[in-house]
């Protein structure tokens, strides 16, 4: 006997993805369920709907990354002409993030209001698998409900995770689960980590005004094109922020007034320095601990990454995961998007498309901004081969920086590869101002599939940043990528 | 005695908000309904100015609803966008605006509430 199931998908997770998928699906006639519930962080922050993006990641980020770019442009206001710019005034934390946490609030009941008025069941509770077809659903009081569906999505994204050789660690220190909701100045902060989220971090404290140093163990941005990425580590050792290279952490204390006790190795040499706020940024892991997954028989990696096939598709033929939670897919939210609205058309309209991944533009929103589309250095020369790619590369200055000297001339960069063969722009760097901004237009013209003489015969908009990028001629390994003269 | 009647004037009032049956539903004089929330930064300009209008303006009573406090109560009332306010009487819904208000909208939204 077949039962009739409650819903057509039960969506677990109400994130980017999760969101998505559920909206989409229930515009084309099926009957939706979502459940979103938020585990405190160890110090107790929680959050309202909207998942990782809205509540702790890219939303805040941007609005304290843009409070920080504002004060940095005071220098240039004097030289520009403004009187009575106050160079040294302070930044207000309180102002900064209760006008932030407001926003988020907005876009909390904005999901909100959206499932509602799309017909999606929504659920404030904590879900697990009994079996693929029935969900436990347990609320913040502990009551317990139980619901049946035919599909189900697993979209639960990811937390933080915890260096594992510091006793109480959770205690002792924050992660950006709890930084974008701190009601205090986290002061003088060390970050521990050299991910995009550790840089863009240490980057904004900096940038408001504290002392920052950031604790890397190897690589700058691991993944990303290191070229570029040693080139963001400059330029914000340059403005002032301290890199400690070469370790981690081997021992954090509290102290008696509150603050942290760091101490590390470099070579054999021990060194100790109080911080008033250890942010640990180290990388994130999969939330599926709680889930019932392997009981119900969904398979995942050793981290708890689910192992899906490009359809979506778990080792369970109804269940289905998009997002972090995924492995091999992009931590991104539009990724997230788009994948769980195409596979909203396929499970309910007979769509047939599936995500794509190839030319995905992102951008990293440290001091200074990088966008980029497509293959590293690295990773072309590892795919291609370096004698089938051809390289440009260059510096280049902002017009806007020639009011205040102390701009570095040397550190915006552009740089594009390109497969040999086909002539085929695979690669895009571009290391500037509102990188985000400037990269977006060209992720277009990559998925056609744009040439480097389609990039040249195109005319530049003066005077900009980008039009660097339909400009740039000079050959690594052959040219100096400093344009000389004017 | 009738001429001392007609001096003095009735002013509206402020009232705590406990119950939506008692306080909305069941009320004889007509009702008006803040629905606000504590994020938002129209809300925090409107709800003084109701206040105030509310004092001025004869036998209406002004209910304050934080909808993160009663989101069942927002959830009924279909609550989508904050501020939203709502005119009761005799326990229906009559009027209603959402957002700020510019001051002869507000005015005029006043002035149609019936005085007796």
């Amino acid at each position: 006997m077949d039962v009739e199931k409650q819903y057509d998908l039960f969506v677990i997770g109400g994130g980017s993805g999760g969101l998505a998928c559920a909206k989409q699906a229930a515009k084309l006639g099926a009957k939706v369920a979502l459940a979103d519930f938020v585990k405190p962080s160890p110090l107790g922050t929680k959050w309202g709907l909207g998942g990782t993006c809205v509540n702790v990641g890219c939303i805040p980020k941007k609005l304290m990354h843009f409070a920080a770019t504002l004060g940095e442009l005071r220098h240039d206001q004097v030289e520009a002409g403004w009187v009575d710019t106050q160079v040294d005034s302070k930044h207000n934390w309180e102002k900064m993030v209760e006008n932030v946490n407001n926003h988020i609030r907005k876009l909390n009941f904005g999901y909100k209001n959206q499932l509602m008025r799309g017909d999606v069941k929504y659920y404030n509770k904590l879900a697990e698998l009994i079996d693929a077809n029935t969900i436990k659903l347990t609320d913040n009081k502990g009551q317990i409900e139980t619901v049946t569906a035919k599909n189900i999505l697993i979209a639960v994204g990811g937390r933080p995770s915890y260096p594992d050789n510091i006793p109480n660690i959770q205690k002792l220190v924050i992660t950006s689960d709890d930084l974008f909701w701190l009601q205090e100045n986290p002061g003088k902060t060390l970050v521990v980590g050299a991910s995009y989220v550790a840089l863009e971090c240490g980057g904004f404290l900096h940038g408001i005004g504290n002392e920052v140093a950031i604790m890397v163990r190897s690589i700058l941005l691991r993944g990303f094109d290191q070229e570029i990425a040693e080139k963001i580590g400059l330029y914000m050792e340059e403005k002032g922020i301290r890199f400690i290279r070469g370790c981690v952490p081997d021992m954090i204390e509290a102290t008696e007034d509150n603050k942290r006790k760091v101490t590390w190795i470099i070579n054999g040499q021990k060194y100790e320095e109080i911080f008033d706020t250890v942010l640990v940024a180290t990388g994130r892991v999969s939330d599926t601990q709680k889930l019932n997954l392997e009981k119900v028989g969904v398979n995942m990696n050793k981290n708890g990454k689910i192992l899906c096939s490009a359809d979506d598709k778990t080792s369970v033929p109804n269940i289905f995961a998009i997002g972090d939670c995924v492995e091999g897919r992009p931590e991104l939210t539009p990724t997230a998007i788009k994948c769980g609205q195409l596979l909203a058309n396929r499970l309910f309209n007979k769509a047939t498309e599936l995500m794509s991944y190839e030319f995905v533009a992102t951008t990293v929103f440290t001091p200074l901004e990088y966008g980029c589309i497509g293959y590293s250095e690295e990773d072309a020369i590892k795919k291609f081969g370096e004698d089938k790619i051809t390289v440009y590369h260059s510096i280049f200055k902002p017009l806007e920086w020639n009011y205040f000297e102390m701009h570095s001339g040397e550190s915006c960069f552009a740089k594009l590869i390109v497969l040999n063969d086909n002539r085929r722009v695979i690669g895009f760097h571009y290391l500037g101002p509102h990188a985000g901004e400037v990269t977006q237009g060209y992720a277009v013209a990559m998925k056609m599939g744009v040439t480097k003489e389609q990039f040249d015969s195109t005319v530049g908009i003066h005077p900009t940043c980008s039009e660097e990028l339909v400009q740039v001629t000079a050959v690594k390994g052959i040219d100096e990528a400093q344009k000389e003269g004017c | 005695m009738f001429r001392l009647n007609k001096l003095i004037k009735s002013f509206g009032s402020i009232q705590n908000f406990t119950n939506w049956e008692n306080d909305v539903v069941k009320a004889s004089k007509p009702v008006l309904v803040d629905f606000y929330a504590t994020w938002c930064g129209p809300c925090k300009r409107l709800t003084p100015i109701l206040e105030q209008k509310v004092k001025e303006h004869p036998n209406v009573t002004l209910i304050k609803i934080d909808i993160d406090q009663h989101e069942q109560l927002a959830n009924q009332n279909n609550i989508e966008v904050v501020p939203t306010v709502m005119l009761f009487q005799n326990g229906k819904k009559v009027n209603n605006f959402t957002g700020m208000l510019p001051p002869d909208q507000l005015t005029k939204f006043f002035e149609q509430i019936p005085k007796q």
